[in-house]
């Protein structure tokens, strides 16, 4: 049985190599199912020892919730992107302390965000905060912009008028406290 | 006001979060109903690539239904009465569950998932749309059953509030829902019968290329694109987000195939063993695991343990395209 994958396509037909073609595998009858056993059990960091549920097979196929402590394949997809913003924050924070962006930079990116995201949850426009991004026009905004940010990023004025380095010091500080 | 409200609540961990939540509250006002179940009803599989709509300056990718869709689909087919509330003042929002809490009725809230401090940090991330149910209250502590949490946890006021009222894309402004009444009797047959086909419609009948099986075909189309015009790097880039995508936001592609397996299975046997039916769940596994499959290659090409061949990734989503084909094709005729 041959099925073709790739429909006629609309616009791009010269551009792209066709798809080479496949038989698809008749994949009606008993096959192999997500069995229990097959349920990751790989205890990814990101899950910081919880657990998700996924469906799968018993002995009798019949289906029930289990139990897995986590998929190295899906523990991968989440690092990098927890590592993007912890890089982009990184490379924010030697800029700030080399005095060429404003600390908003690094905390937008610590806070887990872009510039559509903050854009999106400050109500400011984009070309506005890439202005606050400048560090003579940070240093002069006015409390009312500071606090749409300190909502938004969901810290207090003060930390983030704060010099970077102190915050770091301070949140570091904290941690060891705990 | 010092306030102290529990109502006896039996916990459910879940695969999904807004599934989850219908299915304990469901459950807890006497119609017991799985989650795989409730899944189903609400006609939730689908599939979608959004480039429209950027996450981190990348498509949107969806393996269902977007949010709210399965409380509203729900509500629909088995005609239940659900009143939602949303707030522009935040005090108010907060005031609103306290007084429901005290009604003694479960609450369902919208909330964003940053500000969760109950949250795995590598999990945190600005996603609105996370559903959670609220059964208590002593003094500023909020007792939260979340469904994807294997017990149920405590959260201060403050931060129940900035999750509920966090801004951005999908805000939630405060959503919260509680059932009014559960219909006494519902002919499962009949729903499961218009469920399916409703799901079947969505899976087939799109008229663009984004949506539901063409979809898929679309999504391997793009990265065979993309990685011609961009390269290594960026299509790396690209897959572990499609992955993430896949894998984590809100259990996943893969998971959420599973989940419609067991409504399929879970449906056969409440229509006195139908064999289509049967087979139907037994060709959904293997979709899902096909998925997986898809996952599993991309992750070993961005780590560079095999050449990056965008081509192999194409087949296997089109395989998967040919396979849910089948499968609707198959479910159309039930």
């Amino acid at each position: 049985m041959e099925i073709v994958c790739v429909k006629s396509n609309y616009f791009l037909r010269s551009y792209i190599p066709r798809c080479p073609v496949r038989p698809l595998a008749d994949c009606g009858g008993a096959v192999d199912f997500m069995k229990k056993k097959q349920v990751p059990q790989d205890s990814s960091t990101t899950y910081a020892g919880h657990r998700k549920i996924i469906y799968a097979t018993d002995e009798n196929d019949k289906y029930n919730g289990e139990e897995s402590s986590g998929w190295n394949v899906e523990e991968f997809a989440t690092l990098s992107a927890v590592n993007e913003f912890k890089n982009k924050a990184e490379d924010a924070r030697q800029r700030v302390l080399a005095n060429q962006v404003s600390a908003l930079e690094y905390h937008m990116y610590a806070q887990r965000m872009d510039l559509p995201t903050l854009s999106q949850i400050s109500g400011f426009f984009q070309w506005q905060i890439k202005r606050h991004f400048r560090p003579a026009v940070f240093n002069k905004l006015k409390p009312k912009i500071l606090e749409k940010y300190s909502d938004a990023l969901g810290m207090s004025p003060v930390e983030i008028k704060m010099p970077l380095s102190k915050f770091i010091e301070n949140l570091n500080g904290n941690i060891s406290e705990d | 006001m010092e306030t102290s409200v529990k109502i006896e609540l039996q916990h459910q961990h879940a695969a999904h979060c807004e599934s989850g939540v219908m299915s304990t509250m469901l459950t807890h006002y006497g119609l017991p109903l799985s989650e795989p179940m409730v899944f189903g009803l609400s006609a939730s599989i689908a599939f979608a690539y959004l480039p429209i709509i950027k996450i981190g300056g990348m498509p949107l990718i969806a393996y269902r239904m977007p949010p709210r869709h399965i409380i509203k689909g729900l509500q629909k087919q088995l005609k239940l009465k659900i009143s939602f509330q949303t707030f522009r003042e935040p005090l108010k929002g907060m005031q609103a569950l306290d007084r429901t809490l005290a009604a003694q009725k479960l609450v369902g809230l919208q909330t964003s998932v940053y500000w969760l401090p109950y949250f795995p940090p590598d999990m945190r991330f600005h996603f609105n749309a996370h559903n959670l149910l609220v059964y208590g209250k002593q003094n500023n502590l909020y007792l939260v059953s979340d469904p994807v949490f294997e017990a149920p946890v405590i959260v201060e006021d403050k931060d129940l509030q900035k999750a509920r009222f966090a801004k951005g894309a999908l805000a939630a402004k405060g959503m919260m829902y509680h059932l009014d009444d559960v219909p006494s009797q519902i002919d499962l047959q009949i729903v499961i019968k218009k469920a399916i086909k409703a799901n079947a419609r969505t899976m087939t009948g799109a008229p663009l290329p984004y949506f539901g099986i063409n979809g898929i075909r679309h999504l391997g189309k793009k990265i065979r694109r993309l990685h011609q015009k961009h390269g290594d790097k960026f299509i790396h880039k690209f897959l572990s987000h499609v992955v993430r995508m896949q894998e984590e936001i809100g259990t996943g592609g893969a998971g959420f195939r599973f989940i419609y397996a067991s409504f399929l299975q879970e449906a056969s046997e409440q229509l006195n063993g139908s064999a289509l039916l049967v087979d139907a769940s037994h060709l959904m596994t293997n979709i899902g695991d096909k998925w997986r499959e898809f996952a599993m290659l991309s992750v070993k090409m961005c780590k560079g343990r095999t050449t990056m061949d965008s081509n192999a990734l194409a087949v296997i989503l089109n395989e998967c395209a040919d396979m849910e084909k089948k499968l609707w094709d198959m479910l159309k005729r039930f």
